[in-house]
Protein backbone atom coordinates (compact mmCIF):
# COMPACT_ATOMS: atom_id res chain seq x y z
CA UNK A 1 0.00 0.00 0.00
CA UNK A 2 2.62 2.17 1.31
CA UNK A 3 6.34 2.54 0.43
CA UNK A 4 8.60 4.94 1.87
CA UNK A 5 11.92 4.70 0.37
CA UNK A 6 15.08 6.99 0.94
CA UNK A 7 12.65 9.51 2.72
CA UNK A 8 14.46 12.59 4.34
CA UNK A 9 12.90 15.79 5.14
CA UNK A 10 14.93 19.05 6.01
CA UNK A 11 14.21 22.42 7.07
CA UNK A 12 15.72 25.40 6.34
CA UNK A 13 15.10 28.02 8.95
CA UNK A 14 17.32 31.26 9.87
CA UNK A 15 19.39 29.09 12.99
CA UNK A 16 20.51 26.53 10.35
CA UNK A 17 19.34 22.41 8.76
CA UNK A 18 17.16 21.18 10.84
CA UNK A 19 16.79 17.46 9.77
CA UNK A 20 13.01 16.05 10.51
CA UNK A 21 13.68 12.77 8.63
CA UNK A 22 16.92 10.87 7.83
CA UNK A 23 16.85 8.03 5.42
CA UNK A 24 13.54 6.26 6.13
CA UNK A 25 12.71 3.35 4.36
CA UNK A 26 9.33 1.99 5.63
CA UNK A 27 6.42 -0.51 4.18
CA UNK A 28 2.70 -0.61 5.20
CA UNK A 29 1.14 -3.47 3.70
CA UNK A 30 -2.68 -2.63 3.25
CA UNK A 31 -5.98 -3.37 5.63
CA UNK A 32 -3.51 -2.46 8.23
CA UNK A 33 -3.06 0.04 11.24
CA UNK A 34 -0.01 1.17 11.13
CA UNK A 35 1.73 3.13 14.21
CA UNK A 36 4.54 5.25 14.28
CA UNK A 37 5.42 6.43 17.95
CA UNK A 38 8.17 9.00 19.31
CA UNK A 39 8.87 11.05 21.33
CA UNK A 40 8.05 14.90 20.62
CA UNK A 41 10.41 16.34 18.16
CA UNK A 42 11.03 12.89 16.94
CA UNK A 43 9.84 14.02 13.71
CA UNK A 44 6.26 12.31 13.50
CA UNK A 45 4.67 15.28 12.11
CA UNK A 46 7.08 15.74 9.70
CA UNK A 47 6.49 11.80 8.89
CA UNK A 48 2.93 12.02 8.40
CA UNK A 49 2.67 15.48 6.46
CA UNK A 50 5.27 13.39 3.90
CA UNK A 51 2.40 10.85 2.99
CA UNK A 52 -0.05 13.07 1.46
CA UNK A 53 2.92 15.78 0.66
CA UNK A 54 1.35 18.65 3.05
CA UNK A 55 5.25 18.56 3.44
CA UNK A 56 7.44 17.78 0.37
CA UNK A 57 10.12 15.61 0.97
CA UNK A 58 13.98 16.77 0.76
CA UNK A 59 14.67 13.41 -0.63
CA UNK A 60 12.87 9.98 -0.99
CA UNK A 61 10.09 8.35 -2.24
CA UNK A 62 6.39 8.17 -1.34
CA UNK A 63 4.70 5.77 -3.12
CA UNK A 64 1.17 5.44 -2.31
CA UNK A 65 -1.19 2.59 -4.03
CA UNK A 66 1.33 2.21 -6.39
CA UNK A 67 1.59 5.56 -7.31
CA UNK A 68 4.88 8.01 -6.16
CA UNK A 69 3.91 10.68 -4.83
CA UNK A 70 6.81 12.97 -5.31
CA UNK A 71 7.01 12.65 -9.37
CA UNK A 72 3.28 14.33 -9.55
CA UNK A 73 2.23 17.94 -10.97
CA UNK A 74 0.07 20.43 -8.35
CA UNK A 75 -3.32 18.83 -10.32
CA UNK A 76 -2.46 15.18 -10.02
CA UNK A 77 -1.48 15.40 -6.45
CA UNK A 78 -4.46 17.29 -5.84
CA UNK A 79 -6.33 14.53 -7.61
CA UNK A 80 -4.33 12.13 -5.47
CA UNK A 81 -4.65 13.41 -2.05
CA UNK A 82 -9.16 12.73 -2.45
CA UNK A 83 -8.15 9.30 -1.97
CA UNK A 84 -6.21 9.54 1.23
CA UNK A 85 -8.03 10.90 4.13
CA UNK A 86 -6.75 12.91 7.17
CA UNK A 87 -7.98 13.43 10.87
CA UNK A 88 -6.49 16.04 13.17
CA UNK A 89 -5.29 16.64 16.27
CA UNK A 90 -7.36 19.53 16.74
CA UNK A 91 -9.99 18.15 14.30
CA UNK A 92 -9.33 21.43 11.93
CA UNK A 93 -13.13 21.52 11.42
CA UNK A 94 -14.75 24.37 9.18
CA UNK A 95 -16.73 26.22 12.51
CA UNK A 96 -18.97 28.29 9.87
CA UNK A 97 -20.50 25.06 8.41
CA UNK A 98 -22.75 22.39 10.05
CA UNK A 99 -21.66 19.63 10.67
CA UNK A 100 -23.22 17.82 7.38
CA UNK A 101 -21.82 20.46 5.48
CA UNK A 102 -18.21 19.67 7.16
CA UNK A 103 -18.75 16.35 5.22
CA UNK A 104 -19.99 17.52 2.50
CA UNK A 105 -16.56 19.98 2.23
CA UNK A 106 -14.48 17.04 0.42
CA UNK A 107 -17.07 15.80 -1.92
CA UNK A 108 -18.06 19.66 -2.82
CA UNK A 109 -14.30 19.62 -3.85
CA UNK A 110 -14.75 16.57 -5.78
CA UNK A 111 -17.69 17.88 -7.77
CA UNK A 112 -20.10 15.44 -6.25
CA UNK A 113 -24.02 16.25 -7.49
CA UNK A 114 -26.26 18.15 -4.69
CA UNK A 115 -28.88 14.80 -3.95
CA UNK A 116 -25.64 12.42 -4.20
CA UNK A 117 -23.89 14.56 -1.44
CA UNK A 118 -26.79 14.84 0.97
CA UNK A 119 -27.25 10.74 0.19
CA UNK A 120 -23.39 9.90 0.98
CA UNK A 121 -23.47 12.47 4.41
CA UNK A 122 -26.49 10.50 5.79
CA UNK A 123 -24.96 7.16 5.53
CA UNK A 124 -21.35 8.98 7.12
CA UNK A 125 -22.73 10.68 10.01
CA UNK A 126 -24.64 7.04 10.38
CA UNK A 127 -21.35 5.38 10.50
CA UNK A 128 -19.86 7.76 12.90
CA UNK A 129 -22.56 7.93 15.05
CA UNK A 130 -23.68 11.59 15.10
CA UNK A 131 -26.85 11.42 12.27
CA UNK A 132 -28.64 13.19 15.21
CA UNK A 133 -26.35 16.35 15.32
CA UNK A 134 -26.59 16.95 10.72
CA UNK A 135 -27.55 20.34 11.05
CA UNK A 136 -25.14 21.18 14.55
CA UNK A 137 -22.14 23.98 14.44
CA UNK A 138 -18.97 21.95 15.45
CA UNK A 139 -18.77 24.43 18.70
CA UNK A 140 -21.70 23.45 19.83
CA UNK A 141 -20.26 19.54 20.18
CA UNK A 142 -17.45 17.68 22.35
CA UNK A 143 -14.35 16.96 21.34
CA UNK A 144 -14.87 13.56 20.89
CA UNK A 145 -17.55 14.78 18.58
CA UNK A 146 -15.85 16.76 16.73
CA UNK A 147 -13.52 14.05 15.57
CA UNK A 148 -15.61 12.17 14.99
CA UNK A 149 -17.32 14.37 12.29
CA UNK A 150 -13.52 14.74 11.14
CA UNK A 151 -13.53 11.18 10.87
CA UNK A 152 -16.82 11.25 8.72
CA UNK A 153 -15.44 14.07 6.31
CA UNK A 154 -11.73 11.73 5.73
CA UNK A 155 -14.00 8.69 4.30
CA UNK A 156 -16.58 10.76 2.48
CA UNK A 157 -14.44 10.57 -0.66
CA UNK A 158 -13.91 6.49 -0.34
CA UNK A 159 -10.10 6.71 0.42
CA UNK A 160 -8.02 3.70 0.89
CA UNK A 161 -6.07 5.19 3.44
CA UNK A 162 -6.31 7.28 6.50
CA UNK A 163 -3.76 9.30 8.13
CA UNK A 164 -4.42 9.97 11.89
CA UNK A 165 -2.31 12.89 12.92
CA UNK A 166 -2.08 12.71 17.23
CA UNK A 167 -5.89 12.11 16.65
CA UNK A 168 -6.93 11.47 20.02
CA UNK A 169 -4.00 13.17 22.08
CA UNK A 170 -6.39 16.28 22.58
CA UNK A 171 -9.21 14.09 24.22
CA UNK A 172 -9.53 12.57 27.15
CA UNK A 173 -8.58 8.20 28.38
CA UNK A 174 -12.62 7.51 27.74
CA UNK A 175 -13.22 9.31 24.48
CA UNK A 176 -9.99 8.10 23.80
CA UNK A 177 -11.30 4.41 23.46
CA UNK A 178 -14.45 5.44 21.84
CA UNK A 179 -12.29 6.78 18.76
CA UNK A 180 -10.05 4.23 18.19
CA UNK A 181 -13.12 1.91 19.07
CA UNK A 182 -13.97 3.58 15.93
CA UNK A 183 -10.95 3.59 13.54
CA UNK A 184 -10.62 -0.14 14.47
CA UNK A 185 -14.09 -0.63 13.06
CA UNK A 186 -13.52 1.68 10.55
CA UNK A 187 -10.37 -0.80 9.12
CA UNK A 188 -11.88 -4.45 9.97
CA UNK A 189 -15.43 -2.98 8.27
CA UNK A 190 -14.31 -0.86 4.81
CA UNK A 191 -10.42 -2.56 4.76
CA UNK A 192 -9.16 1.07 4.67
CA UNK A 193 -5.24 1.49 5.96
CA UNK A 194 -4.48 3.48 8.91
CA UNK A 195 -1.58 5.10 9.48
CA UNK A 196 -2.04 7.04 12.74
CA UNK A 197 1.51 8.86 14.77
CA UNK A 198 1.30 9.41 18.51
CA UNK A 199 3.04 9.60 21.46
CA UNK A 200 0.63 7.54 23.71
CA UNK A 201 1.80 3.78 23.76
CA UNK A 202 -1.63 3.00 25.21
CA UNK A 203 -3.26 4.04 21.44
CA UNK A 204 -0.44 1.66 19.62
CA UNK A 205 -1.52 -1.29 22.14
CA UNK A 206 -4.75 -0.68 22.05
CA UNK A 207 -5.58 -0.86 17.93
CA UNK A 208 -2.19 -1.05 16.02
CA UNK A 209 -1.03 -4.25 14.11
CA UNK A 210 2.33 -2.88 13.59
CA UNK A 211 4.59 -0.22 15.01
CA UNK A 212 7.80 1.53 14.26
CA UNK A 213 9.70 3.72 16.47
CA UNK A 214 10.96 6.84 15.62
CA UNK A 215 13.99 8.45 17.19
CA UNK A 216 15.65 11.68 16.26
CA UNK A 217 14.06 11.17 12.65
CA UNK A 218 14.91 7.58 11.75
CA UNK A 219 13.09 4.31 12.99
CA UNK A 220 15.11 2.68 15.43
CA UNK A 221 12.78 -0.03 15.56
CA UNK A 222 9.59 -1.73 14.03
CA UNK A 223 7.66 -4.92 14.31
CA UNK A 224 4.34 -6.47 14.97
CA UNK A 225 2.83 -4.99 18.11
CA UNK A 226 3.23 -7.97 20.00
CA UNK A 227 6.54 -8.54 19.60
CA UNK A 228 7.50 -5.05 19.75
CA UNK A 229 5.74 -4.98 23.12
CA UNK A 230 6.97 -8.65 24.32
CA UNK A 231 10.40 -7.85 23.11
CA UNK A 232 11.80 -4.54 23.24
CA UNK A 233 15.11 -3.80 21.58
CA UNK A 234 16.12 -0.33 22.05
CA UNK A 235 16.04 1.97 25.08
CA UNK A 236 13.25 3.96 24.00
CA UNK A 237 10.85 1.24 23.08
CA UNK A 238 11.54 0.30 26.33
CA UNK A 239 10.48 3.33 27.93
CA UNK A 240 7.56 3.36 25.42
CA UNK A 241 6.47 0.22 26.83
CA UNK A 242 6.91 0.41 30.29
CA UNK A 243 4.38 3.32 30.02
CA UNK A 244 1.48 1.01 29.68
CA UNK A 245 2.77 -2.44 30.72
CA UNK A 246 5.40 -2.80 33.58
CA UNK A 247 6.81 -6.55 32.85
CA UNK A 248 9.41 -6.25 36.01
CA UNK A 249 8.75 -7.24 39.18
CA UNK A 250 9.19 -5.22 42.16
CA UNK A 251 11.89 -5.16 43.71
CA UNK A 252 10.89 -6.74 47.20
CA UNK A 253 10.62 -10.05 45.59
CA UNK A 254 14.06 -10.63 44.83
CA UNK A 255 14.65 -10.51 48.51
CA UNK A 256 11.90 -11.95 49.80
CA UNK A 257 12.85 -15.36 51.92
CA UNK A 258 11.00 -18.75 51.10
CA UNK A 259 7.97 -19.30 53.51
CA UNK A 260 8.86 -22.78 53.31
CA UNK A 261 11.61 -24.98 52.60
CA UNK A 262 14.05 -22.56 51.76
CA UNK A 263 16.49 -25.18 50.86
CA UNK A 264 14.94 -26.38 47.86
CA UNK A 265 12.65 -23.57 47.06
CA UNK A 266 12.70 -22.06 43.79
CA UNK A 267 11.64 -18.65 42.50
CA UNK A 268 10.85 -18.76 38.90
CA UNK A 269 9.59 -16.11 36.60
CA UNK A 270 7.31 -17.46 33.67
CA UNK A 271 6.65 -15.24 30.56
CA UNK A 272 3.68 -16.24 28.33
CA UNK A 273 2.65 -14.93 25.10
CA UNK A 274 -0.69 -16.02 23.22
CA UNK A 275 -2.64 -19.42 23.63
CA UNK A 276 -0.67 -20.82 26.42
CA UNK A 277 -2.12 -18.06 28.95
CA UNK A 278 -5.54 -20.36 28.63
CA UNK A 279 -3.98 -23.74 29.62
CA UNK A 280 -4.44 -24.11 32.96
CA UNK A 281 -0.14 -24.69 33.42
CA UNK A 282 0.34 -23.90 37.15
CA UNK A 283 -2.20 -26.60 38.50
CA UNK A 284 -0.74 -29.25 35.53
CA UNK A 285 2.79 -28.38 37.21
CA UNK A 286 1.35 -29.10 40.68
CA UNK A 287 -0.38 -32.73 39.61
CA UNK A 288 2.68 -33.49 37.34
CA UNK A 289 5.66 -32.98 39.42
CA UNK A 290 4.21 -33.07 43.20
CA UNK A 291 5.46 -29.69 44.25
CA UNK A 292 3.85 -26.99 45.91
CA UNK A 293 3.32 -23.78 43.48
CA UNK A 294 2.80 -20.00 45.22
CA UNK A 295 1.89 -17.12 43.77
CA UNK A 296 3.67 -14.43 44.21
CA UNK A 297 3.21 -11.95 41.39
CA UNK A 298 1.79 -11.81 38.73
CA UNK A 299 0.55 -9.31 35.21
CA UNK A 300 -1.33 -10.29 32.63
CA UNK A 301 -2.00 -7.85 30.11
CA UNK A 302 -4.03 -7.81 26.36
CA UNK A 303 -2.59 -6.31 22.95
CA UNK A 304 -5.61 -6.70 20.99
CA UNK A 305 -6.59 -10.14 21.16
CA UNK A 306 -3.52 -12.03 22.30
CA UNK A 307 -2.62 -11.60 26.04
CA UNK A 308 0.71 -11.85 27.28
CA UNK A 309 2.40 -10.84 30.62
CA UNK A 310 4.29 -12.54 33.70
CA UNK A 311 4.16 -14.49 36.73
CA UNK A 312 6.19 -14.59 39.88
CA UNK A 313 5.89 -18.17 41.40
CA UNK A 314 7.48 -19.79 44.11
CA UNK A 315 8.17 -23.85 43.45
CA UNK A 316 8.62 -25.50 46.76
CA UNK A 317 9.14 -29.70 47.19
CA UNK A 318 11.75 -32.05 46.81
CA UNK A 319 15.23 -31.27 44.72
CA UNK A 320 14.23 -33.63 42.29
CA UNK A 321 10.43 -32.62 41.58
CA UNK A 322 11.68 -29.04 41.72
CA UNK A 323 13.85 -29.17 38.82
CA UNK A 324 11.21 -31.75 37.14
CA UNK A 325 8.83 -29.12 37.68
CA UNK A 326 10.95 -26.28 35.74
CA UNK A 327 11.51 -28.72 32.86
CA UNK A 328 8.44 -29.50 32.55
CA UNK A 329 7.70 -25.46 32.23
CA UNK A 330 9.98 -25.14 29.90
CA UNK A 331 8.12 -27.85 27.52
CA UNK A 332 5.45 -25.65 27.66
CA UNK A 333 7.32 -23.13 25.12
CA UNK A 334 7.18 -20.65 28.03
CA UNK A 335 9.84 -17.75 29.12
CA UNK A 336 11.67 -19.38 32.12
CA UNK A 337 13.36 -17.55 34.30
CA UNK A 338 14.63 -18.88 37.27
CA UNK A 339 15.38 -15.44 39.81
CA UNK A 340 17.09 -17.28 42.64
CA UNK A 341 18.64 -20.28 42.74
CA UNK A 342 19.78 -22.91 45.31
CA UNK A 343 23.02 -20.23 45.77
CA UNK A 344 20.95 -17.44 46.46
CA UNK A 345 18.75 -19.16 49.35
CA UNK A 346 21.61 -20.00 51.13
CA UNK A 347 23.04 -16.63 51.24
CA UNK A 348 19.49 -15.42 52.26
CA UNK A 349 18.85 -17.93 54.76
CA UNK B 1 -37.92 70.24 22.80
CA UNK B 2 -40.93 71.23 20.67
CA UNK B 3 -38.40 74.54 19.57
CA UNK B 4 -35.56 72.04 18.67
CA UNK B 5 -38.70 69.89 16.28
CA UNK B 6 -39.74 73.15 14.55
CA UNK B 7 -36.28 74.10 14.05
CA UNK B 8 -35.82 70.47 12.69
CA UNK B 9 -38.85 70.96 10.39
CA UNK B 10 -37.67 74.14 9.14
CA UNK B 11 -34.35 72.65 8.06
CA UNK B 12 -35.33 69.40 7.13
CA UNK B 13 -35.29 69.66 3.22
CA UNK B 14 -31.79 70.91 3.64
CA UNK B 15 -30.87 67.82 6.27
CA UNK B 16 -32.21 64.91 4.32
CA UNK B 17 -30.64 66.27 1.16
CA UNK B 18 -26.96 66.05 3.07
CA UNK B 19 -28.28 62.93 4.26
CA UNK B 20 -28.86 61.51 0.43
CA UNK B 21 -25.64 62.10 -0.13
CA UNK B 22 -23.68 61.25 2.57
CA UNK B 23 -25.30 58.42 2.57
CA UNK B 24 -24.52 58.05 -1.38
CA UNK B 25 -20.84 58.86 -1.15
CA UNK B 26 -19.90 57.15 1.49
CA UNK B 27 -22.14 53.57 0.02
CA UNK B 28 -20.85 53.90 -3.17
CA UNK B 29 -17.09 54.21 -2.24
CA UNK B 30 -17.69 51.81 -0.38
CA UNK B 31 -18.93 49.16 -2.38
CA UNK B 32 -15.87 49.85 -5.06
CA UNK B 33 -13.46 49.66 -2.19
CA UNK B 34 -14.94 46.42 -1.24
CA UNK B 35 -14.44 45.52 -4.62
CA UNK B 36 -11.02 46.19 -4.46
CA UNK B 37 -10.40 45.90 -1.10
CA UNK B 38 -11.15 42.20 -0.93
CA UNK B 39 -8.67 41.12 -3.34
CA UNK B 40 -5.84 43.09 -2.25
CA UNK B 41 -6.41 41.57 1.56
CA UNK B 42 -6.32 38.05 -0.20
CA UNK B 43 -3.84 38.52 -2.14
CA UNK B 44 -1.26 39.63 0.82
CA UNK B 45 -2.27 36.78 2.96
CA UNK B 46 -1.73 34.31 0.46
CA UNK B 47 1.46 35.32 -1.13
CA UNK B 48 2.84 35.59 2.49
CA UNK B 49 6.02 33.05 3.59
CA UNK B 50 4.38 29.47 4.04
CA UNK B 51 0.53 30.84 2.66
CA UNK B 52 -1.38 29.04 -0.08
CA UNK B 53 0.69 30.61 -3.19
CA UNK B 54 3.65 31.85 -1.57
CA UNK B 55 5.19 34.43 -3.48
CA UNK B 56 7.29 37.03 -1.82
CA UNK B 57 8.03 39.82 -4.97
CA UNK B 58 4.24 40.36 -5.05
CA UNK B 59 3.60 40.05 -1.17
CA UNK B 60 6.29 42.97 -0.76
CA UNK B 61 4.03 45.09 -3.47
CA UNK B 62 0.82 44.48 -2.28
CA UNK B 63 2.12 45.19 1.25
CA UNK B 64 3.52 48.26 -0.09
CA UNK B 65 0.84 49.46 -1.33
CA UNK B 66 -1.29 49.22 1.56
CA UNK B 67 1.32 50.30 3.73
CA UNK B 68 2.03 54.16 1.71
CA UNK B 69 -1.54 54.37 1.13
CA UNK B 70 -2.48 54.05 4.21
CA UNK B 71 -0.13 56.38 5.99
CA UNK B 72 -1.06 59.15 3.43
CA UNK B 73 -3.39 61.78 5.76
CA UNK B 74 -6.55 61.73 3.60
CA UNK B 75 -7.04 65.63 3.10
CA UNK B 76 -3.97 65.08 1.43
CA UNK B 77 -4.34 61.68 -0.88
CA UNK B 78 -8.33 64.04 -1.90
CA UNK B 79 -6.20 67.01 -3.46
CA UNK B 80 -3.27 64.82 -4.71
CA UNK B 81 -5.70 62.71 -6.79
CA UNK B 82 -7.12 65.67 -8.58
CA UNK B 83 -6.19 64.87 -11.76
CA UNK B 84 -7.08 60.98 -11.28
CA UNK B 85 -10.16 61.96 -10.22
CA UNK B 86 -10.85 64.54 -13.06
CA UNK B 87 -10.05 61.77 -15.33
CA UNK B 88 -12.15 59.25 -14.54
CA UNK B 89 -15.56 61.66 -13.37
CA UNK B 90 -15.10 64.62 -15.73
CA UNK B 91 -14.71 66.98 -12.26
CA UNK B 92 -13.24 67.34 -9.63
CA UNK B 93 -16.17 68.83 -7.87
CA UNK B 94 -19.23 67.93 -6.54
CA UNK B 95 -21.00 64.45 -4.45
CA UNK B 96 -19.87 62.29 -7.36
CA UNK B 97 -16.70 63.75 -7.84
CA UNK B 98 -16.13 62.68 -4.02
CA UNK B 99 -16.46 59.06 -4.57
CA UNK B 100 -12.90 59.13 -6.32
CA UNK B 101 -10.73 60.02 -3.18
CA UNK B 102 -12.91 58.18 -0.78
CA UNK B 103 -12.84 55.16 -2.30
CA UNK B 104 -9.00 54.94 -2.97
CA UNK B 105 -8.52 56.18 0.23
CA UNK B 106 -10.56 52.92 1.35
CA UNK B 107 -9.16 50.54 -0.84
CA UNK B 108 -6.10 49.86 1.65
CA UNK B 109 -7.83 50.61 4.82
CA UNK B 110 -10.36 47.51 3.35
CA UNK B 111 -7.27 45.35 2.27
CA UNK B 112 -5.89 45.22 5.80
CA UNK B 113 -9.07 44.68 7.28
CA UNK B 114 -9.50 41.44 5.07
CA UNK B 115 -5.85 40.65 5.64
CA UNK B 116 -6.40 40.79 9.53
CA UNK B 117 -9.36 39.11 9.30
CA UNK B 118 -7.91 36.16 7.52
CA UNK B 119 -5.00 36.02 9.30
CA UNK B 120 -6.80 35.04 11.69
CA UNK B 121 -8.43 31.65 10.46
CA UNK B 122 -7.09 28.36 12.20
CA UNK B 123 -4.30 27.25 9.69
CA UNK B 124 -4.88 24.32 10.52
CA UNK B 125 -8.28 24.36 8.51
CA UNK B 126 -6.86 25.57 5.68
CA UNK B 127 -3.92 22.31 5.98
CA UNK B 128 -7.19 20.20 6.30
CA UNK B 129 -8.54 21.64 3.18
CA UNK B 130 -5.24 21.04 1.34
CA UNK B 131 -5.28 17.67 2.74
CA UNK B 132 -8.77 16.77 0.73
CA UNK B 133 -7.33 18.11 -2.27
CA UNK B 134 -8.48 22.16 -2.48
CA UNK B 135 -7.54 24.39 -4.90
CA UNK B 136 -6.18 27.86 -3.25
CA UNK B 137 -9.14 29.38 -5.30
CA UNK B 138 -11.25 26.95 -3.35
CA UNK B 139 -9.28 27.82 -0.15
CA UNK B 140 -9.83 31.49 -0.52
CA UNK B 141 -13.63 31.15 -1.83
CA UNK B 142 -14.64 28.28 0.77
CA UNK B 143 -12.36 28.31 3.90
CA UNK B 144 -10.63 31.70 4.14
CA UNK B 145 -13.47 34.21 3.80
CA UNK B 146 -16.37 31.74 5.03
CA UNK B 147 -14.47 31.33 8.00
CA UNK B 148 -13.40 35.06 8.34
CA UNK B 149 -16.97 36.29 7.42
CA UNK B 150 -18.17 37.68 11.02
CA UNK B 151 -14.67 39.15 12.03
CA UNK B 152 -14.88 40.60 8.24
CA UNK B 153 -17.74 41.86 9.03
CA UNK B 154 -16.88 43.96 11.88
CA UNK B 155 -13.94 45.37 9.74
CA UNK B 156 -15.99 46.54 7.31
CA UNK B 157 -19.11 48.25 9.58
CA UNK B 158 -15.55 50.03 11.08
CA UNK B 159 -14.42 50.86 7.74
CA UNK B 160 -17.55 52.34 6.98
CA UNK B 161 -18.05 54.78 9.40
CA UNK B 162 -14.58 56.09 9.25
CA UNK B 163 -15.57 56.89 5.71
CA UNK B 164 -18.67 58.77 7.09
CA UNK B 165 -15.62 60.69 8.76
CA UNK B 166 -13.68 60.94 5.68
CA UNK B 167 -17.31 62.07 3.76
CA UNK B 168 -17.45 65.42 6.25
CA UNK B 169 -13.89 66.29 4.96
CA UNK B 170 -14.54 66.35 0.84
CA UNK B 171 -17.71 67.93 1.98
CA UNK B 172 -15.51 71.25 2.92
CA UNK B 173 -14.32 70.83 -0.93
CA UNK B 174 -17.28 71.14 -2.49
CA UNK B 175 -18.44 67.07 -1.85
CA UNK B 176 -21.97 67.69 -0.67
CA UNK B 177 -23.14 65.79 2.25
CA UNK B 178 -24.17 66.68 6.11
CA UNK B 179 -20.38 67.78 6.48
CA UNK B 180 -20.55 70.40 4.13
CA UNK B 181 -23.94 71.55 5.43
CA UNK B 182 -22.53 71.91 9.36
CA UNK B 183 -19.71 73.71 7.74
CA UNK B 184 -21.64 76.11 5.72
CA UNK B 185 -24.15 76.73 7.57
CA UNK B 186 -23.59 76.08 11.31
CA UNK B 187 -20.00 77.15 11.26
CA UNK B 188 -19.82 79.72 8.58
CA UNK B 189 -23.54 81.37 8.64
CA UNK B 190 -23.21 80.70 12.69
CA UNK B 191 -26.39 78.26 12.73
CA UNK B 192 -25.93 76.46 15.60
CA UNK B 193 -29.36 74.89 15.28
CA UNK B 194 -28.03 73.27 11.43
CA UNK B 195 -24.22 72.52 13.33
CA UNK B 196 -26.61 70.46 16.29
CA UNK B 197 -28.80 68.90 14.43
CA UNK B 198 -26.29 67.33 11.81
CA UNK B 199 -24.41 66.19 14.43
CA UNK B 200 -27.41 64.35 16.04
CA UNK B 201 -28.14 62.73 12.47
CA UNK B 202 -24.19 61.19 12.31
CA UNK B 203 -24.25 60.10 15.77
CA UNK B 204 -27.57 58.05 14.99
CA UNK B 205 -26.13 56.91 11.86
CA UNK B 206 -22.59 55.77 13.27
CA UNK B 207 -24.90 54.00 16.18
CA UNK B 208 -27.46 52.44 13.38
CA UNK B 209 -24.78 50.77 11.58
CA UNK B 210 -22.79 49.73 14.34
CA UNK B 211 -25.27 48.05 15.95
CA UNK B 212 -26.63 46.63 12.32
CA UNK B 213 -22.56 45.52 11.77
CA UNK B 214 -22.79 43.66 15.14
CA UNK B 215 -25.97 42.00 14.73
CA UNK B 216 -24.84 40.95 11.76
CA UNK B 217 -21.35 39.55 12.92
CA UNK B 218 -22.49 37.71 15.62
CA UNK B 219 -25.00 36.02 13.44
CA UNK B 220 -22.39 34.98 11.37
CA UNK B 221 -20.45 34.03 14.11
CA UNK B 222 -20.87 29.98 14.72
CA UNK B 223 -17.52 29.26 16.28
CA UNK B 224 -19.18 30.23 19.90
Amino acid sequence: MIQIKELSKVYNSEEGQVVALKNVNLEIEAGQIFGIIGPSGAGKSSFIRCLNLLEEPTEGQVIVDGQDLTTLNTKKLRKARKKIGMIFQNFNLLQSRTVADNVAFPLELAGVDKEQIRVKVDELLELVGLADKTNNYPAQLSGGQQQRVGIARALANDPKLLLCDEATSSLDPQTTDSILDLLKDINHQLGITVVLITHEMEVIKQICDKVAVLEKGSIIEEGETIQVFTNPQHDTTKRFVQSVINADIPEEFYERKSVIEPETGKLIKVSFVGKSVKEPIISNVIKECDVDANILYGNIDKIQETSFGILLIEITGNNFSVKQAVNYLEEQNLKIEVIRNDRDVRTVS
Amino acid sequence: MTEMLGQLASNSELLLQGLQETLYMVLVSMMIAVFFGIPLGVGVVVTEPNGILEKKEINFILGSIINVARSIPFIILMVAIIPFTRLIVGTSIGTTAAIVPLAVAAIPFIGRIVENSLKEVDPGVVEAAQAMGATPWEIITKVLIPEALPSLILGITLALISLIGYSAIVGAVGGGGLGDIAIRYGYQRFQGDVMLQTVVILVVLVQLIQSIGNWLSSKLNKAT
